[in-house]
């Protein structure tokens, strides 16, 4: 390990160290209990989507359509309990409107070779036109107890929104550390020739993620919809900004074979801690996409120098 | 234009290379003199390739100097050293593969006149890369696609678009030397005009006699250090490989007698039969169980075809087994697999290896299903079965958490040959097994072969180096494809 790798590796870490101090320095209560469980409550609605986000960039995908999937999600289903049905069908059928739009992701992407950078910002701006459209536009309040209780409730006093992160944390890093289907898609994402040869099922695969990923943009649709009061046609603005970064954050690489589970947990709580420490010093929240944006591309920037700066050589291009 | 600076000697000096705290080159001093082909040999790891890549600017950091012409020059980036006209020539051909020859040919030779090169008409760029190739008899059509190429075939034109940048010092990392109809005598015949040229060429390579019948000059490097740097002259092939490898045990390879080829052949045959459109090449070929079938083709690239065809990774040939009135004829990779059919491609990189992860999974990975209760792979079982394969091909057992890109190119190798016999395979299917393997292992990798034809599979081997076919077959088909040829009933020995 030479000085430079040293200096990029940490580079990251220190700066974000160096600021949540200074933060911790002039607002002491950035450390306080109470505010902590704030960051890791407002970390888990990205945290959920950034779960879901992970087998699709370790597959060597991306998902933009993330943010508009949770919104229409969350619309379907008010408008859904809007008619009268009760909680459950309608919690239902809005998780299947998220999984039905990974499956078009998916097939899109994998059965119809369209790269997944143009399917799913297609998809992110159908399901957003889509959401905007059967809402009319205006924010619905009725939402039905399951979505409030996911939102507000508590189990034992942890939030809800938490403990489905925790959940779906928990499963992607058994598939993605200890079983097969884990160990074929990183095979996938590393050298997805070899996999087909080998017998892996690769479209399958690559189809399963982005039906993951949209299933869990609906979950965090839902969610938010609970903790807001009211399902709205413009949630879920930039969330597939703040999931990519968590990520990539936590160790993935979008042309694939890299990323784990509790890496995208602790880049998700990493970036919530971040914009809690900007919300305490009162920036300007226009500011915190500045911040989240710039984030993103220092990671990317740090791995590029370490692994040979500018030489596009080096950097696998 | 590619630069014709370097014409004086290159010396190294003192240099060394760690890659974390492993030391890969160590205090490593040399000189390469203008036109003289200066062969470097050495065991799978011994530190070649890094040397290779290390002239061709591909690391920022090394200790030691480097001088030309008693000038000191730093080679830390690609572009230093190609400023310099040190080009590099790998094993896995470095083409952009939707390109055309012509356009690879030429891709990057016109650097520093842009505009000249954008306005050149595609129809001047095919008639240069047409002379380029009649220039070394190579029967390509330049406008065709590198996709479209064997290996084989993209290796000479990797290698003639080397050439085409008129290099003051090539380095050539295992070329391909066994190729007898193309590559090789367009490496002899690309090193003969650079080499009048007084262009320094450094062959990186394992094999020792090829490489003592092209050099001038032989460096040994082992574990980092040279050994020896000799005239070829002075050294004879016994005392080079003493060299490389003070502990080699010459293991002699089981081989099974005609009495039990005869039984075996009685038991089970499986036919391979090979249809094409063109009748003439239609044939039936008989594999016997328990017997390793070498097979050989004229021109030698079709054996590789067949391969492929076989488990539909290509579909030159139409192509299906028989056994005992069965037919497979499987319709995708994934089905040759449920029948029992497995392949080892020839193209590493490509179409083989999983670089990002561990050699534990590599070697496992087609055995993963059944370590795994509902879908949760055993560590434990997956541990002991990876390091039993470790064992039988001697990779060490310390390194099945590192990722298989950390290994060296005739580790990874191993490791993919250890995973397809792992995988209790009934058909084996391995196209140049041996590619990257050196002198010390080879033995291990033909008694892993034959094991394999032991239990009970059939095994057919294509390769273009003769001397490994002939050790590792029992028997050898050859067919020649050739049209001008007549004969349409293949040899058989």
């Amino acid at each position: 390990m030479n000085i430079r790798d040293i200096v990029t590796r940490l580079a990251i870490p220190a700066v974000v160290a160096l600021f949540l101090m200074s933060v911790a320095i002039s607002k002491p209560v950035f450390f306080s209990w109470e505010n902590l469980s704030n960051v890791l409550l407002q970390a888990s609605i990205i945290g959920i989507i950034a779960i879901g986000m992970t087998p699709v960039i370790i597959g060597g995908g991306i998902d933009l359509s993330v943010g508009s999937v949770a919104a229409l999600a969350a619309i379907i289903l008010a408008i859904t309990y809007g008619y009268g049905y009760s909680a459950l069908p309608a919690t239902i059928l809005a998780l299947l409107v998220g999984l039905g739009c990974g499956v078009a992701n998916g097939v899109a992407v994998s059965f119809f070779g369209i790269p997944s950078f143009i399917a799913t910002l297609g998809m992110m701006g159908l399901a957003r036109g889509l959401a905007l459209l059967s809402s009319g536009g205006q924010p619905l309040s009725d939402i039905g107890s399951i979505s409030r209780f996911l939102g507000e409730g508590n189990i034992i006093g942890v939030p809800m929104p938490v403990i489905i992160f925790a959940i779906v944390g928990v499963l992607l890093y058994v598939f993605l550390r200890r079983s097969v289907g884990g160990t074929h898609l990183y095979a996938i994402g590393g050298n997805a020739r070899a996999a087909w040869i080998s017998g892996v099922d690769i479209r399958a695969y690559v189809a399963g993620t982005y039906v993951f990923c949209g299933l869990l943009a609906s979950l965090a649709g839902i969610t938010v919809a609970g903790r807001l009061g009211s399902a709205q046609p413009l949630a879920g603005n930039l969330y597939e900004l703040d999931s990519i970064t968590a990520a990539v954050l936590g160790g993935g690489s979008l042309s694939g074979g890299k990323g784990s589970a509790l890496g995208t947990a602790a880049g998700a709580v990493l970036l919530a801690a971040i914009r809690n420490a900007m919300v305490l010093m009162d920036l300007s929240p226009y500011l915190h996409q500045i911040v989240i944006g710039m984030v993103l591309i220092s990671v990317f920037l740090a791995d590029s120098i370490r692994k040979g700066g500018k030489d596009p050589l080096k950097n696998g291009l | 234009m590619g630069s014709m600076i370097l014409r004086q000697t290159l010396r190294l000096d003192h240099l060394s290379k760690s890659f974390g705290s492993h030391r890969v080159l160590n205090d490593v001093s040399m000189e390469f003199h203008p036109g003289v082909i200066h062969a470097l040999l050495g065991a799978n790891g011994a530190g070649k390739s890094t040397l290779g890549w290390l002239l061709a600017g591909r690391f920022d950091k090394y200790m030691g100097n480097i001088f030309f012409d008693g000038n000191p020059v730093k080679l830390t980036s690609r572009g230093n050293s190609i400023k310099l006209g040190i080009h590099i020539v790998t094993q896995e051909p470095a083409l952009a593969p939707n390109l055309s020859i012509a356009a690879n040919l030429f891709l990057g030779v016109e650097q520093g006149s842009y505009w000249h090169s954008s306005f050149r008409t595609d129809q001047s760029l095919l008639d240069s890369a047409r002379t380029c190739l009649a220039e070394f008899d190579l029967r390509l059509n330049p406008s065709a696609s590198i996709s479209e190429l064997t290996l084989e075939q993209k290796q000479a034109v990797d290698l003639l678009r080397a050439y085409m940048r008129k290099p003051s010092f090539l380095v050539v990392d295992e070329p391909p030397l066994n190729t007898e109809d193309s590559a090789y005598s367009i490496l002899d015949r690309v090193a003969e005009k650079l080499c009048a040229n007084g262009t320094h060429l450094l062959l990186i390579t394992h094999q020792v006699s090829k490489a003592l019948r092209m050099a001038d000059t032989v460096t040994v490097i082992r574990d980092g250090h040279i050994v020896a740097t000799k005239p070829t002259k002075e050294s004879s092939e016994a005392d080079v490989i003493n060299l490389m490898f003070p502990s080699i045990v010459s293991a002699a390879t089981e081989r099974i007698g005609e009495d039990q080829l005869q039984e075996a052949s009685a038991t089970t045959n499986l036919e391979m039969v090979l249809k094409s459109s063109l009748s003439v090449h239609s044939r039936s070929l008989t594999l016997r169980n328990g017997c390793v079938t070498g097979l050989r083709t004229k021109p030698s690239l079709l054996a590789s075809k067949i391969l492929r065809s076989l488990v539909k990774v290509d579909n030159l040939f139409d192509i299906f087994l028989e056994f005992d009135e069965r037919r497979f004829s499987p319709k995708s990779p994934k089905e040759a697999l449920q029948e029992g059919v497995y392949y080892l491609s020839a193209d590493r990189e490509l179409e083989a290896s999983f670089p990002n992860l561990s050699v534990r999974d590599n070697l496992t990975f087609y055995l993963l299903n059944g370590l795994a209760v509902f879908g949760i792979v055993k560590r434990g079982f997956q541990y002991a079965i990876a390091k039993k394969l470790a064992m039988q091909v001697g990779i060490d057992q310390r390194r099945l958490d590192d990722s298989l890109r950390d290994l060296s190119g005739g580790n990874q190798q191993r490791t993919l040959l250890a995973r397809v016999s792992g995988a209790n395979p009934k058909v084996c299917l391995l196209d140049e097994p041996n590619r990257g393997v050196d002198v010390s292992s080879l033995p291990k990798i033909k008694n892993m072969i034959r094991a394999l034809a032991k239990a009970g599979c059939w095994v057919v081997v294509s390769s273009t180096d003769d001397v490994f076919l002939e050790g590792v077959s029992d028997q050898i088909l050859d067919l020649d494809f050739r049209p001008t040829a007549q004969s349409s009933n293949p040899g058989e020995t």
